[in-house]
């Protein structure tokens, strides 16, 4: 038996030729009905735009939630409670210009540990931003030199470390608009919510190319100071002493920290038996009261020989008072109400 | 396109769900996106490439309820719509469907379509020592469901 026993079971999954047809004429019905949709986008997309200026004139802890639906999907109260408790004013996010590219911001909220910015990009009328299909590339907020990156400051000029990842929304239908929301992690040590100046950075717009290749669009510079409010709600670090998870090859593995928002959690945990080229994890997860569970979307950290540390996003913004415990592996940590 | 995709996002989606339902509905996503978005590619490969990108995030979307699904509601083609081959005929393939999420999916993506560890982990979202820990450890696993010899045969390098 050689290695191709799998690919060769695995390739036995097919469609049936009945299956083929039928699919086939379905994606054709589906198609069809796709590009009905597409000839009413433009009043879908103007209502988009209203909903954000509504934001923009200070109405806008009630339209928080419905706007931020078109990057996370549908939000429940609770959700969308969390997020107009988090969200910055407009008067402490002003738009930005630079060599006529305006970049307003939409949007923006965020706790101690996460940050998110939905951000317009609007070059000067008349420039046309195409749609890259990935074959072409994709458009970056960022170029591949010193200088091109985005980057997150505090009021003393210092370089405050992050993770940060961007996504592009559905195109508004206007050839020189692009919209972006950008997702900050901190590095531990950097509080998004204590009040103090954090200027983020964006350099321009780039295209990079499937061999990365960058091709800058617009370039300038434009800055934001999302430092300048509080979050809403409090972290939560519940006592993990004696936390601990049997793991397959490196033996106990004891938490050593957590902390949640309702955007995101961090933990820390060692282990007793280390294991060259092995790092070993339990599954991560908010235990809800009704049973659910909600996942980091994402997490990055770091490791040694016997310990790491993660953190990540959820997600979708979580109601933290609606959460019962945290999951590690098979351990449950509860969560104490405030 | 369909004849050319539909197997392959079919396998992905089974590998990632561990359903044949919820893989035809990837499959028609996928499919979909690729008529309605259409896209030129330099070749098979890069194309493959991309159609292996979208099933994945397809998977991720399916399994993360926050995220709407951006698609036609599919009528079901029937159940003679797909061929499963029979648990006895294939102790690989249900030994690697009994593994954990994220050990199925790099030994799919390491075996299967032969992606290098940086490259699984670019796709899985995670970081390359991770990958090589779930390639570790899944193969480990197989070794026990299939037994001495044959279950480290089955997977060599």
């Amino acid at each position: 038996m050689d290695n191709s026993a799998y690919r060769n079971e695995l390739d036995r999954i097919r469609y049936t030729a009945e299956g083929r047809a039928a699919l086939a004429e379905q994606l054709m019905r589906a198609q069809s009905a796709e590009r009905g949709r597409r000839s009413v986008r433009w009043p879908r997309k103007m209502m988009a735009v209203a909903i954000a200026a509504a934001v923009l004139v200070g109405t806008a802890a009630a339209a928080a939630g419905p706007l931020w639906e078109r990057y996370f999907g549908h939000l429940d109260e609770g959700q969308q409670a969390v997020i107009d408790s988090l969200s910055a004013t407009p008067e402490t996010l002003p738009a930005a210009e630079s060599n006529g590219t305006v970049m307003t911001p939409l949007a923006a909220f965020g706790d101690r540990d996460f940050y998110y910015l939905m951000l317009e990009i609007r070059a000067p009328e008349g420039t046309v931003l195409p749609d890259y299909g990935e074959e072409k590339g994709y458009y970056q907020l960022f170029g591949d030199v010193p200088g091109e990156k985005i980057s997150l400051m505090d009021g003393d000029g210092q370089e405050l470390y992050n993770n940060r990842e961007f996504a592009w929304m559905p195109r508004t239908g206007e050839d020189n608009v692009l919209t972006a929301v950008l997702r900050l992690w901190p590095a531990e040590g950097v509080d998004f919510s204590d009040g103090t100046d954090k200027i983020l950075h964006i350099p321009g717009l780039w295209v990079q190319s499937p061999d990365k290749v960058y091709t800058p669009v617009l370039t300038g510079s434009w800055d934001f100071n999302i430092g300048a409010h509080s979050g809403g709600v409090e972290s939560r670090t519940p006592d993990v002493a004696g936390v601990t998870v049997e793991s397959e090859d490196c033996g106990t593995m004891t938490l050593e920290y957590l902390r949640i928002s309702p955007l995101g959690m961090r933990i820390r945990y060692s282990w007793s038996d280390p294991v060259e080229g092995v790092w070993p994890s339990a599954e991560l997860a908010v235990v809800m009261k009704d049973g659910s569970e909600v996942s980091l979307a994402n997490s990055v950290g770091s490791a040694g020989e016997d310990w790491s540390e993660a953190y990540g996003p959820f997600d979708t913004p979580v109601n933290i008072e609606q959460a019962a415990a945290v999951r590690w592996g098979d351990a449950i940590i509860p969560l104490e109400a405030d | 396109m369909v004849a050319r995709w539909a197997d392959t996002v079919l396998r992905i989606g089974y590998t990632w769900t561990g359903s044949m339902q919820d893989a035809q509905d990837v499959s028609q996503t996928v499919l979909l996106k690729l008529l309605t978005s259409p896209r030129r590619f330099d070749g098979e490969e890069q194309e493959r490439a991309w159609v292996l990108r979208v099933a994945v995030n397809c998977c991720k979307d399916l399994k993360k309820s926050a995220w709407a699904r951006r698609r036609v509601p599919l009528e079901s083609a029937g159940e003679a719509a797909v061929e499963l081959p029979e648990v006895e005929d294939s102790p690989v393939l249900r030994a690697v469907q009994a593994l954990p999420e994220k050990y199925r999916q790099a030994v799919y993506l390491r075996y299967y379509e032969e992606y290098e560890v940086e490259e699984i982990a670019d796709l899985m979202g995670c970081r390359a020592p991770q990958v090589s820990t779930y390639l570790y450890r899944g193969k480990q696993k197989l070794k026990i469901m299939l037994g001495g010899m044959y279950g480290q045969q089955c997977l060599s390098e």
